[in-house]
C-alpha cells in the first residue's frame, strides 16, 4: 500500500506538472526527470541486512 | 475475515493470488485492490491519450485545466484519507474485490463506449441528440471501466462506510477548482521577489548587470531575459510541498515529529532559492556567449534537475540526520547491509542524469549525448560482480522478437506526422570526420549495447518483480504480475515520447521474451536487436528523427 501511496504523489505531481505549462518545471522532460527520482529514492530505501 | 495484520503482509497474501509463475496455470484473473487501481489507471490513461489525441483541439484543452486540477486534488486526497482514516476498511474491501475476478463483460461495455464517443465524435455531425449520445457513450465507457475492476455491490458496500471521507475529498477538488486563479495573485509579489534576488546573485559573480524592474527584464548586456510571472518559482515550491508532506507521511514511522517538520520550510526555501540560482545562471550562460544554450537547452532541464537534488536531499536528510530520524543504524550494521535494488537500477538512472545533465548544455544538437554511454559504462562495470548471477544466455526468440519490434516500430512510425529534420544530419556533416565518427560511433554504441542492458535490468530485470515484493532478488526471474507487466511497459513506453504507444507494446514484447524462460540475457538480445536495425537505418538512409 505504501507503494501505491508513492505512486499516486508521483503521478499527481506529473499531472499537476504537465497541466500548467510554466517553464520552470518543464512537463516535456517530466517522466524522464521523476523516473530518476523515484529510481533514485527507491535505491535509497532499498538497502537491508544481509 | 483475515486475522489483523499489517497491510504490507496482507498485499503479499493478494499479490500472491495474482502472481503467475506458469501462463498455462493461470486462471480467471481475480487480483486484489492494489492490482485493480493499477489496472484501472492503466486503463484510463490509455483512453485519456486516445480520446485527447483524437478528439480535443489545442485551444479547448485549456478549458478542461480546471477539471483536471480538481481531479488530481481530489483523487490524491481521497486516497491519503483512505490510507489514513479507513485503513480497516480498505484491507476488507481489498479481501473482497479478490473474490471476483475481473468483469470483462463490462470492460466490453467500457470499449463500445469509448468506439461510440470517439467514433460520433469523428462523424462531426454537432446536433443536440449527437452531443446527448457522446454523453452517453462516454458514462457507458466510464461505468464499464469502474464496474470490470470493482464488484458493484462490494463497491456500493464500501462507499456507504467511507462516504465522508468522499464528500471531503469532493469538497477539496471544488476547493482546488476554485484556488487555481487567486493562487495566481500570489505570483507577482514572488516574481518582484525572484528578480531582486536574481539582481543580487548575479552583482556577485559581475558587474555587467543590467536591470529593469518596471519590466522585469534582467541580465547582461550582452543577453537578458524577462522573469515572468510563471517564473516565481511557485510551482516548484507546489512540487516540494506535495513531496515532502507525502514523503513525511509515508515514513512517519521512521521520524521524529515535530522536528521532523522542519524539514518542510527548509525544502521549500531550498526549491525558490535553487529557482533563483537556475535564472542567475540562464543569464551567465547566456551572457558568456551560449544564448542558445541557456534558451535552448539549460532553460528546459535545470528545473528537474533542481528540483530532483532538492527532493533527493530531502529524503535523505529525513533518513540519515539524527535530530529528525527516530531511529539510526550502528556503524558496523550499516557496513553489513545491502542494496540489490543499486545494481538493477544504476545504469538506467546513470543515462537518465547524464541526458539531463547533457541536454542542459546543449543547445539544438546533442554534443555531449557520448556521456550518457560513459554514465552507463561506469555503472555497469562498478556492478560487473553482481551481474554474474544473472542467466545472461540468448536464444533465437531474443533476436527474433527485436526484428518484429524494429517492424513495429517502423510501421507505427507511418502514423505520425511526416517526421521534420532535427538539424542533426546538416550540424553533422559540417564536423571533421574524426569528430563525426566519434559522435556516431559512441551513439550507435550507446543504443545497441548501454542502452539495451540498462533499460533491460531495470524494466524487465527489477521492475515487473518489484511489484510484487521489495525482496524481488529472491523471487524466480520468471514470476511476474500481470498488472507488473502493464506498469512496466506503460513507464518504458512513456519513456519514448511521442512514441509512447509504440515504446509500450516493445516493452511488453520484451518482458514476454524474458519470461519466457526468466533469462535476462533474451530481453537484451531482442532490445539490442530492434535498436542495431533502427540504428542501421539511420545511419544508412538518414533518418534521424528516429534517433
Amino acid at each position: 500500500m505504501r507503494y501505491v501511496g508513492i505512486a499516486l504523489v508521483l503521478v499527481g505531481m506529473a499531472a499537476v506538472a504537465s497541466a500548467a505549462p510554466v517553464p520552470e518545471i518543464d512537463p516535456g522532460s517530466g517522466v524522464s526527470a521523476l523516473a530518476l527520482l523515484g529510481g533514485a529514492l527507491l535505491i535509497i530505501r532499498s538497502r537491508r541486512s544481509r | 475475515m483475515f486475522p489483523a495484520s499489517s497491510p504490507y503482509q496482507l498485499n503479499d497474501r493478494l499479490d500472491a493470488a495474482a502472481v503467475c509463475t506458469d501462463p498455462e496455470a493461470e486462471q480467471a484473473w481475480a487480483p486484489g485492490f492494489p492490482s485493480r487501481v493499477a489496472a484501472f489507471t492503466l486503463l484510463f490513461a490509455v483512453d485519456l491519450l486516445l480520446v485527447s489525441s483524437l478528439m480535443w483541439e489545442s485551444h479547448t484543452i485549456g478549458h478542461w485545466l480546471w477539471a483536471e486540477y480538481g481531479a488530481v486534488a481530489s483523487l490524491t486526497v481521497l486516497a491519503g484519507l483512505l490510507f489514513v482514516a479507513a485503513r480497516g476498511t480498505l484491507r476488507t474491501f481489498s479481501f473482497e474485490v479478490m473474490q471476483r475476478p475481473i468483469s470483462y463483460r463490462f470492460v466490453a461495455l467500457h470499449v463500445i463506449g469509448i468506439v461510440a464517443l470517439v467514433g460520433l465524435t469523428e462523424l462531426a455531425a454537432n446536433s443536440r441528440e449527437m452531443r446527448m449520445a457522446r454523453v452517453l457513450g462516454g458514462m457507458a465507457a466510464l461505468a464499464g471501466g469502474g464496474l470490470a475492476f470493482i464488484p458493484p455491490r462490494a463497491g456500493w458496500k464500501f462507499f456507504r462506510e467511507t462516504a465522508e471521507l468522499w464528500a471531503a475529498a469532493s469538497l477539496a477538488g471544488i476547493a482546488a477548482v476554485a484556488l487555481v486563479n487567486p493562487s495566481q495573485s500570489f505570483w507577482r509579489p514572488a516574481t518582484e521577489l525572484t528578480f531582486f534576488c536574481v539582481r543580487a546573485v548575479l552583482r556577485l559573480v559581475t558587474t555587467d548587470v543590467i536591470a529593469n524592474p518596471a519590466e522585469s527584464t534582467i541580465g547582461m548586456h550582452s543577453f537578458s531575459v524577462s522573469i515572468a510571472a510563471p517564473c516565481s518559482g511557485l510551482e516548484g515550491m507546489g512540487l516540494m510541498l506535495v513531496f515532502g508532506i507525502g514523503w513525511l507521511w509515508l515514513f512517519r514511522r521512521e521520524c521524529r515529529f515535530p522536528q521532523a517538520l522542519l524539514l518542510l520550510p527548509a525544502g521549500l526555501m531550498t526549491v525558490w532559492a535553487s529557482n533563483v540560482l537556475r535564472i542567475a545562471l540562464l543569464i551567465v550562460i547566456g551572457g558568456l556567449g551560449a544564448p542558445d544554450v541557456a534558451v535552448r537547452g539549460f532553460h528546459s532541464q535545470a528545473g528537474w534537475i533542481a528540483f530532483n537534488a532538492v527532493a533527493l536531499g530531502f529524503s535523505l536528510a529525513a533518513g540519515r540526520i539524527q535530530w529528525v530520524r527516530k531511529t539510526s543504524f550502528p556503524k558496523e550494521l550499516r557496513e553489513t547491509r545491502v542494496n540489490p535494488t543499486a545494481a538493477y537500477l544504476m545504469p538506467f538512472l546513470a543515462i537518465l542524469a547524464a541526458s539531463m545533465i547533457a541536454r542542459s548544455l546543449s543547445s539544438q544538437f546533442e554534443w555531449l549525448y557520448p556521456l550518457r554511454f560513459i554514465a552507463a559504462m561506469g555503472a555497469l562495470w562498478y556492478f560487473r560482480n553482481e551481474y554474474r548471477t544473472l542467466d545472461w544466455r540468448t536464444g533465437v526468440a531474443g533476436p527474433a522478437v527485436g526484428i518484429l519490434v524494429f517492424v513495429m516500430w517502423i510501421g507505427m512510425d507511418h502514423w505520425r506526422p511526416t517526421p521534420v529534420d532535427n538539424g542533426t544530419a546538416g550540424i553533422l556533416s559540417g564536423l571533421v570526420p574524426w569528430a563525426r565518427f566519434s559522435w556516431l560511433g559512441l551513439r550507435t554504441l550507446a543504443a545497441v549495447v548501454t542502452v539495451p542492458i540498462a533499460e533491460e535490468l531495470a524494466f524487465r530485470g527489477f521492475l515487473i518483480r518489484r511489484f510484487l515484493s521489495a525482496q524481488f532478488d529472491t523471487l524466480h526471474p520468471k514470476t511476474y504480475q500481470i498488472s507488473g507487466v502493464l506498469i512496466s511497459s506503460l513507464i518504458f513506453g512513456m519513456l519514448h515520447g511521442d512514441r509512447w504507444l509504440a515504446g509500450t507494446l516493445a516493452g511488453l514484447l520484451y518482458a514476454w521474451v524474458f519470461l519466457r524462460r526468466g533469462r535476462i540475457g533474451d530481453a537484451v538480445a531482442a532490445h539490442a536487436t530492434t535498436n542495431a536495425l533502427i540504428a542501421l537505418l539511420v545511419l544508412s538512409a538518414g533518418r534521424f528523427d528516429l534517433w
